[in-house]
């Protein structure tokens, strides 16, 4: 709603979709075909109709419906994405929780390490770093386009580390705190060996938030793959968005936007509903 | 009697915030981090106010020195340390004036989303009731949405300028810190010290004021520094993309996306790696300056 009407106030979108030399009757009849002379409650009246059936509108620039677009670029989107929470789950949780049980040895320095790195180096950086370093020297790598595994390895690579250096510093803030909690200094007391306080009385306690933070992280991720896509040429939704806007497609822009919002709520439930069921106290 | 004993907790009050704030401050800049942040931040404001006097050349470019590397590798030039762009502008100084619209954009965009944040959220917390309703529903509609696509689209929409990317980072920045001056304001108010100022008959607004928005600095200052950073982040995010400054402003984003268009930073990386590494070096000081106020500031939060 907010986006269908942001995106209307710039007025109509008629005068930028045709060429200069468009005569007013051509103009007229664009806006007739595309609906852009009815009201505008109108417009968003039936607009929203066709959302809750899932049509979120006509692109003007491919002019086919904008799902289809969507639906053809979402699978390289989602691999990209999924790859990518996948390398920094990998590295950042047992990294996080080594570097949250021993603060004060190398894993603690590098667990602080990768999250300041992670939170300050944006992704278009690594994403030029990596193509300089790899793609140049190492055959195999490619750093454009979207052909089989190689290809997702260094994208996916680019992605990942934001939200891995995120990841880190919260699975390693909790297991601070969870450490300091009196169950698990009774455990402590009551004998047991490092790792067995670590894994039955740690582990569980900091699974649990961190189920909703991976929620969280993952719509981060889609969003950051607009930069990743565009750089290494990845054909998914972020390109798509980026080809949208340069070529002034309004339809198609609020389609992705709306879609991207709705993917993001839907993964906001599910991880919401997941957390309930795990978690009996949040019933 | 009475007035003097207030007359003496009012100063002992005074005495003892001033020791405070030099301790804060002491600790601050004895820290490692806390002191290359801060000295790194102070270095750009500095270039970001004189950067017509500290850069070497004017913003206008020289076809006759085109794209020339560093200076210290082969055809590079003296004139010109970090090379130069298609145009022959040098790229140092460029860089310097790149400061300006970062340094703004953050102190901007801040500035805007903490005051409007921080009014809405004190509203929302201490109100409650519908006053709450609205404020968090219309906050959970906008953090539902990814940041940078929102940002993305309203950039698309409104245009390419300075002003409006401050509007832009100043308002879809501010649900964050609602949600942190509601989160707080709730917290606080079940306390018994407000509880007993509620009881001596205190005005909402001595409340407000007076015992809970003073509790609430120290998240706060923390909160804008790593907003702060991921601002310099999310601009030059969007410059790169083509959709923050007008292109011919000297921004690190918009230099960024020069330098990468088609392929060219393979032929000419200095073109691409020095706005990088300026994005990066001056995230990463504000977040080890950060980091170092929420350990100093807001001990319950450390990470």
């Amino acid at each position: 709603m907010l986006v269908f009407f942001m995106v209307r106030l710039t007025g109509d979108p008629s005068a930028l979709m045709l060429s200069r030399e468009a005569s007013p009757a051509q103009i007229e009849a664009f806006r007739q075909a595309n609906g852009f002379d009815r009201p505008i409650l109108e417009q968003f009246g039936s607009y929203m109709g066709g959302v809750v059936r899932g049509d979120l509108g006509q692109s003007l620039n491919y002019n086919m419906p904008t799902m289809q677009l969507i639906s053809g670029r979402m699978p390289a989107t989602l691999e990209l994405a999924v790859a990518a929470l996948l390398i920094a789950l990998v590295v950042a949780v047992p990294l996080g929780v080594l570097g949250g049980i021993y603060p004060h040895t190398v894993a603690g320095a590098a667990a602080r390490l990768v999250g300041l790195l992670g939170q300050s180096v944006p992704s278009f950086v690594w994403a030029i770093l990596f193509i300089l370093l790899f793609a140049l020297n190492i055959q195999g790598l490619p750093s454009s386009g979207r052909s089989g595994l190689n290809s997702l390895i260094l994208p996916a690579l680019a992605l990942s580390l934001g939200g891995m250096g995120q990841l880190t510093r919260l699975t390693r803030a909790m297991v601070l705190e969870v450490r300091e909690e009196n169950y698990v200094r009774a455990a402590r007391a009551r004998g047991l060996s490092g790792r067995a306080v670590a894994f039955r009385h740690i582990l569980p306690n900091v699974a649990i938030p961190l189920i909703s933070v991976v929620g969280i992280q993952f719509t981060y991720l889609l969003g950051g793959s607009v930069y990743i896509e565009t750089i290494f040429a990845w054909p998914g939704l972020g390109l798509l968005l980026q080809e949208a806007i340069f070529n002034n497609d309004f339809p198609l822009i609020q389609a992705i936007t709306i879609f991207i919002a709705l993917f993001a709520i839907s993964i906001n439930l599910v991880t919401d509903l997941l957390y309930a069921w795990i978690d009996p106290r949040v019933r | 009697m009475a007035e003097t004993s207030k007359l003496a907790i009012l100063r002992l009050g005074g005495s003892q915030r001033t020791t405070t704030t030099t301790s804060i401050w002491r600790q601050i800049v004895y820290n490692p981090g806390g002191a290359i942040g801060l000295a790194i931040l102070l270095t750009l404001v500095f270039c970001a106010i004189f950067a017509d006097v500290i850069a070497p050349h004017g913003t206008s470019g020289d076809f006759a020195v085109s794209r020339l590397p560093e200076a210290w590798k082969d055809g590079g030039s003296s004139e010109h340390l970090l090379g130069t762009n298609r145009l022959g502008q040098d790229v140092f100084s460029r860089i310097i004036h790149g400061s300006r619209v970062s340094l703004l954009v953050a102190l901007g965009g801040v500035s805007l989303a903490a005051t409007i944040g921080i009014t809405l959220g004190l509203l929302s917390g201490y109100m409650g009731g519908w006053v709450d309703r609205v404020i968090s529903s219309f906050v959970n509609l906008i953090l539902s949405v990814p940041y940078l696509v929102l940002v993305i689209v309203a950039a698309t929409i409104f245009g390419r300028s300075l002003i409006n990317v401050v509007l832009i980072f100043g308002i879809t920045d501010t649900p964050i810190f609602v949600r942190l001056t509601r989160g707080e304001v709730l917290r606080l108010r079940s306390q018994e010290y407000i509880e007993a100022a509620e009881s001596l008959g205190a005005k909402p607004s001595r409340i407000v004021f007076r015992h809970i928005f003073p509790n609430l600095i120290g998240a706060l200052i923390t909160l804008a520094t790593f907003e702060m950073s991921q601002m310099i982040i999310y601009e030059s995010g969007l410059s790169f993309l083509g959709l923050s400054v007008p292109p011919e402003v000297p921004s690190w984003g918009n230099m960024l996306r020069e330098g990468m268009q088609g392929s060219a930073f393979l032929i000419f990386p200095w073109l691409a790696i020095y706005p990088a590494l300026a994005i990066t070096t001056i995230a990463l000081a504000v977040n080890l300056l950060g980091d170092r106020l929420r350990d100093v500031l807001d001990p319950r939060m450390r990470r």
